[in-house]
């Protein structure tokens, strides 16, 4: 190596800065609340030959972390195919094509070559999640599609801009296919100056220390993840490890998806082996691969997160390609739950197999869904229709030194959960609870954390809600002994009438009236370790903060609650030992 | 702390239930949640209103010790304290809005910053401020600092009052280098804090910090090696980086030293960066303003990182905060939302809203009794694209602007930070706001240093050289501040010692001081 430490910890630093730049000016500048209030986007720069990861901003989006080297090296290869068309200074591609690198419909990816002396030195993208792409629901949501078309408009890698200025024909007929198209435009505009703000600055870089230093700086940063990554896996011991998770269905047919994950650990590799795992499934639960290996990135970045972003990390992690499965999905398979949801299986799937092996650094299952509740509808007072999203958190798992987080945000997102108020001021709908949802954190010798427990009343107006959960059937698996978290819940009042989804954590087009009123409570994490050897006093303590009533505290943690919150301890030392309460 | 959903716009429940709380526990310790903070967010509304509940007694209490402490002394005048706005409100109302007080330490450094490059005709400064293990950095345009109404505070609490602007970068002189798994040296964000300490402080510290790499170089006076019981001698620390940073980083210990100060340099530099230019400036447009203990260590490595061409360290960089607090102004901000389409806007009515804000401030700056100069007033306006969620703020030339300036006003400032133009949208009136200010009576900051003290030549000022690592070993001048002649002009490499500081001169680097005692270093001589 020619390159001296200090130098490369620089220029580290420094690209990290400018996806950290790219990252602010996007959020800041975006009109999608999805994007500028949950920063559900991502900003990264790629390699010149095969798109693999150089770096990508701290504050991205996590699902994103491995998918973007995918659609950068799949542009790159349609380039030189000649299946797009080759690019010049101040392009910019715009691409939302699932299968081609990519995770659902509303992710749309953006890509700019930077130039340096008329070659491509390397590529700049971002990804963000746009409101609405069209197809049969707002928002691209549909619990029950069965084919990509129906999940809204797909783009191949179009150049969007061309050398710097927007091209109004490809732009006219995007409009013409998405919902609220006006506010788009800001958008576009956004994600754009975000790449431009990056090429300034990376520019700036490369003019101060050389582009070859540069380079040399990347292969040297790529190599030296991969060393640490490797690093990281030594500490698993030698063996393989198997875990299974679940997804309640896939929305149309009623059956639990099954993901089957053995990893084997060799050496100072990992491998991943998703073989007998469910069929790719008729509605949009499929994952496609660029997902399903972004997944396991993420869940291994969960567990080291010491680990610089960049290709040299995923080098030591082989995932095969699960060939035949709902985890490896082609056209024209419906693919929209699989950002948000399927991901946080395949993560789940990951913390089950390796807890055992590192249980000082992998926690139990946290609850693993976003959650996603979307109301649509018309209110008769502002004469106008609207379409409402409520996302939520739920518990985090307990882990070898402390309970699990509550209402935590989800495995694969960084969002924060909308405000009743602004809720309440812009739809006719009405909060009667929003609240901690009690006795949900799996028991453990460290509880799972507590999801959320909420009810909307709708005002005026009908309305048709629609949900896409999950863990409505299974819990969040505890670990080393812990429990389970409590399972998703959605109970819609109409009428007067309890109605409980078929699909329980799934459902489309449910249609209400006003005083109809639906209840969603979140899951909580899993437990770890033996419920039966917590400390009492915090079982104490939890009862008194009204988080588990005395009988659960006796049930799942064998510890009898007097008067004023303190643990008997003869009672709980009889009911332990005996297993019996007394 | 009580605190209703939608009490923003009708606290009527809100205030009976203030009533019943009185009753059953009368005291003045009550928080109402829409009191503090009239805005929609239950949030940020609660917490803020949260943390004031749970601050006003606390300080209550001290600010009335305080006083009768002062009254019994002999003291004869109005008490002031400072808010986190960077302005001077009377100890009588401060403990009511007690949150508002957060933050004002680092914003009270600001507000001497902003002053003394005014009086200097500097007036667009980045502040600098590097104490034992974080750094602050804000930014004042025109000797304005830059106030906002969303800043974070610790553990993401978002605390919705004005607050100056002031970043907080985890790195300090205490921050601890090592060498990571992947062979990387990383300098902090862990710090040795005050206790151990740095390995110089003799405290027990054996992690290598910044502090100790610039003893090793020679910038901090290793005389001044505070080698109590437990001690390190400079041999000590030289093993110490040898053994921990230059072993696995090829470097011998000055290589590893200067390698620390080269990662801590560019990543403070970056942070200073980041935070000018998430507020739309470029930091080249700027003159450093370096203080805290260690802030005149660095700054001029910082300033040549970034293109800055000038560091200004004031005379006292140790009591920069204090000094704050006697030159600030009086300060009252008012937001109220008006949260309209622009097309459709009452502009009487926000003309309405400039000038109850601006009644409402003259009153109480009328009824504080403090002497003032002049009662100043800034207006601007919170807007956005319909659609946003994220505000831009707009300053104003005057209270009644018209449509179409408010309008063009906001183009232009949404061009300059995002370099976006969007005719396609309409724009939304969000908030219209006003700060009062009450100037007071100008302060001689040339006081700081005793004009007795000045020697006559740049030769009698000079205590000592020592060897100095600039890329080399250079055997470098030292200089004692308070005997330098005020009209002395000194060539880097040379070093200005002072009670509460080290000044770093790197080679080419200029420094001359003004009226006011300031040093003002040109890098490289520019």
């Amino acid at each position: 190596m020619s390159i001296d430490p200090i130098t490369l910890s620089v220029i580290q630093s420094g690209l990290q800065q400018v996806c950290d730049e790219m990252d602010l000016t996007f959020s800041r500048a975006a009109f999608s609340p999805v994007i500028a209030e949950a920063n559900d986007r991502s900003d990264g720069i790629y390699s010149a030959e095969d798109g693999s990861l150089i770096a990508q901003g701290a504050g991205g989006l996590p699902v994103f972390v491995g998918t973007m080297q995918y659609s950068t090296r799949t542009l790159i290869e349609m380039i030189t195919s000649g299946k797009a068309a080759a690019p010049k200074p101040g392009d910019i591609y715009i691409v939302n094509d699932p299968y081609l690198g990519g995770t659902h419909l509303m992710d749309v990816r953006f890509a700019m070559p930077v130039f340096r002396v008329g070659k491509i030195f390397c590529w700049l993208s971002n990804t963000g999640h746009w409101p609405d792409t069209g197809g049969a629901v707002p928002g691209g949501f549909s619990a029950t599609a069965t084919a990509v078309e129906q999940e809204g408009l797909r783009l191949p890698p179009v150049r969007l801009f061309k050398e710097g200025k927007l091209d109004a024909e490809i732009y006219a007929i995007i409009c013409s296919n998405i919902r609220v198209s006006e506010q788009r435009i800001g958008d576009v505009k956004a994600q754009a100056a975000a790449l431009l703000v990056g090429e300034q600055r990376l520019i700036r870089i490369l003019d101060r220390y050389g582009d070859d230093t540069a380079q040399e700086a990347i292969g040297e940063l790529r190599s030296r993840a991969a060393a640490q990554m490797r690093a990281n896996v030594r500490l698993i011991p030698e063996g393989i490890y198997h875990s299974t998770a679940y997804i309640d269905s896939d929305g149309v047919v009623n059956e639990p998806l099954e993901i089957r994950l053995a990893i084997t650990a060799r050496g100072d590799e990992l491998e991943f082996d998703f073989t007998g795992s469910s069929k790719p499934c008729a509605g949009p639960m499929n994952s496609v691969l660029a997902t399903t290996l972004s997944s396991v990135y993420l869940a291994m970045r969960h567990i080291f997160p010491d680990v610089p972003i960049s290709a040299g990390a995923f080098e030591p992690l082989k995932v095969k390609t699960p060939v035949g499965t709902f985890l490896d999905a082609h056209y024209p398979r419906p693919v929209s739950g699989c950002a948000a949801e399927v991901s946080q299986r395949i993560a789940e799937a990951v913390f089950a197999a390796l807890v055992e092996a590192l249980p000082d650094r992998v926690t139990a299952s946290p609850a693993g869904s976003s959650g996603n509740f979307a109301l649509g509808g018309h209110d008769p007072d502002r004469g106008r229709d609207y379409v409402m999203y409520q996302i939520s958190g739920g518990g985090y798992g307990g882990n070898q030194d402390h309970d699990g987080l509550s209402n935590g945000c989800s495995t694969i997102g960084i969002s924060k959960a909308p405000p009743v108020e602004i809720m309440e001021q812009q739809f006719p709908v009405l909060y009667h609870r929003y609240a901690l949802r009690e006795g949900s954190g799996g028991a453990g010798k460290h509880r799972g954390g507590f999801g959320l427990d909420y009810e909307i009343e709708i005002r005026r107006g009908n309305a048709t809600a629609s949900f896409v959960m999950d863990h409505g059937r299974f819990g969040p698996q505890g670990a080393l002994g812990g429990k389970d978290g409590m399972v998703n819940s959605v109970v819609i009042w109409r009428g007067g009438q309890a109605m409980i989804p078929e699909h329980l954590s799934k459902a489309q087009d449910i249609a209400l009236r006003p005083g109809d009123r639906v209840r969603v409570g979140t899951p909580g994490g899993g437990g770890y370790g033996d419920p039966m050897i917590r400390d009492p006093e915090a079982v104490g303590e939890d009862v008194r903060l009204g988080r588990y009533t005395n009988e659960q505290a006796l049930a799942l943690f064998g510890v009898a609650i007097g008067p004023d919150f303190t643990a008997d301890i003869d009672v709980t030392a009889k009911t332990r030992a005996t297993g019996k309460v007394a | 702390m009580i605190h209703f959903l939608h009490a923003y716009a009708n606290p009527a429940h809100e205030l009976r239930a203030g009533e019943i709380a009185r009753e059953m526990w009368p005291n003045g310790n009550v928080t109402l949640g829409h009191a503090l903070l009239s805005e929609c967010r239950e949030f940020e509304r609660g917490v803020t209103a949260a943390v004031n509940a749970s601050v006003q007694p606390l300080l209550a209490r001290y600010v009335e010790h305080l006083a009768d402490q002062l009254a019994a002394k002999g003291y004869r005048h109005e008490v002031l304290v400072m808010n986190g706005n960077g302005g001077m409100v009377s100890a009588r109302y401060v403990a009511k809005e007690a949150a508002k007080t957060i933050m004002s330490g680092p914003a009270s450094g600001v507000m001497a910053a902003a002053y003394t490059g005014r009086r200097a005709g500097i007036s667009d400064l980045i502040t600098y401020d590097m104490g034992g293990t974080s750094t602050d950095v804000a930014l004042i345009r025109n000797a304005e600092p830059a106030v906002s109404n969303e800043i974070e505070i610790e553990y993401a609490m978002p605390i919705h009052v004005p607050m100056v602007d002031v970043r907080t970068i985890g790195a300090g002189g205490g921050s601890i280098a090592r060498v990571t798994a992947a062979g990387l040296l990383q300098v902090g964000p862990e710090s040795a804090g005050a206790s151990p300490g740095p390995i110089c402080y003799g405290r027990g510290g054996l992690k290598p910090t910044i502090s100790d790499a610039n003893l090793l170089l020679g910038r901090l006076n290793p005389a001044r090696l505070n080698s109590g019981p437990g001690g390190m001698s400079i041999d000590g620390i030289r093993e110490i980086f040898a053994r921990d940073l230059g072993a696995p980083l090829g470097l011998d210990a000055i290589g590893a030293a200067t390698a620390v100060l080269r990662i801590a340099n560019a990543r403070m530099a970056d942070a200073v960066r980041m935070v000018s230019v998430s507020l739309g400036e470029d930091p080249r447009d700027f003159a450093l303003f370096s203080f805290g203990g260690a802030g005149p260590l660095h700054a001029t490595s910082i300033a040549r990182e970034l293109g800055i061409p000038r560091v200004l360290t004031p005379s006292r960089p140790g009591i920069t905060n204090a000094l704050g607090c006697v030159v600030a102004d009086l300060r009252h901000d008012f937001v109220n939302t008006v949260n309209r389409q622009l097309d459709i806007a009452d502009m009487n009515a926000v003309h309405a809203l400039f000038k109850k804000q601006s009644t409402e401030g003259r009153r109480l700056i009328n009824k504080e009794a403090v002497a003032i100069r002049e009662i100043r007033e800034f207006w601007s306006v919170d807007m956005q694209f319909i659609g946003q969620t994220h505000l831009l703020r707009v300053p104003l030339s005057g209270p009644t602007p018209t449509r179409a300036e408010l309008q063009q006003r906001f183009e232009e400032a949404y061009f300059s930070r995002f370099r976006v133009e969007l005719p396609e949208i309409r724009a939304s009136l969000v908030n219209v706001n006003t700060s009062v200010i009450g100037r007071r009576t100008e302060v001689d900051l040339s006081i700081l240093i005793d004009p007795s003290g000045r020697k006559a030549s740049l030769e009698e000022a000079q205590t000592d050289t020592r060897p100095v690592w600039f890329d080399d070993w250079i055997e470098t001048p030292i200089y004692w501040r308070d005997h330098l002649p005020k009209t002395a002009t000194i060539s880097g490499p040379a070093i200005i010692e002072q009670m509460d500081t080290t000044i770093i001169l790197d080679p080419g680097d200029i420094a001359e001081q003004d009226g006011d005692g300031n040093i003002i270093i040109r890098i490289g001589g520019a």
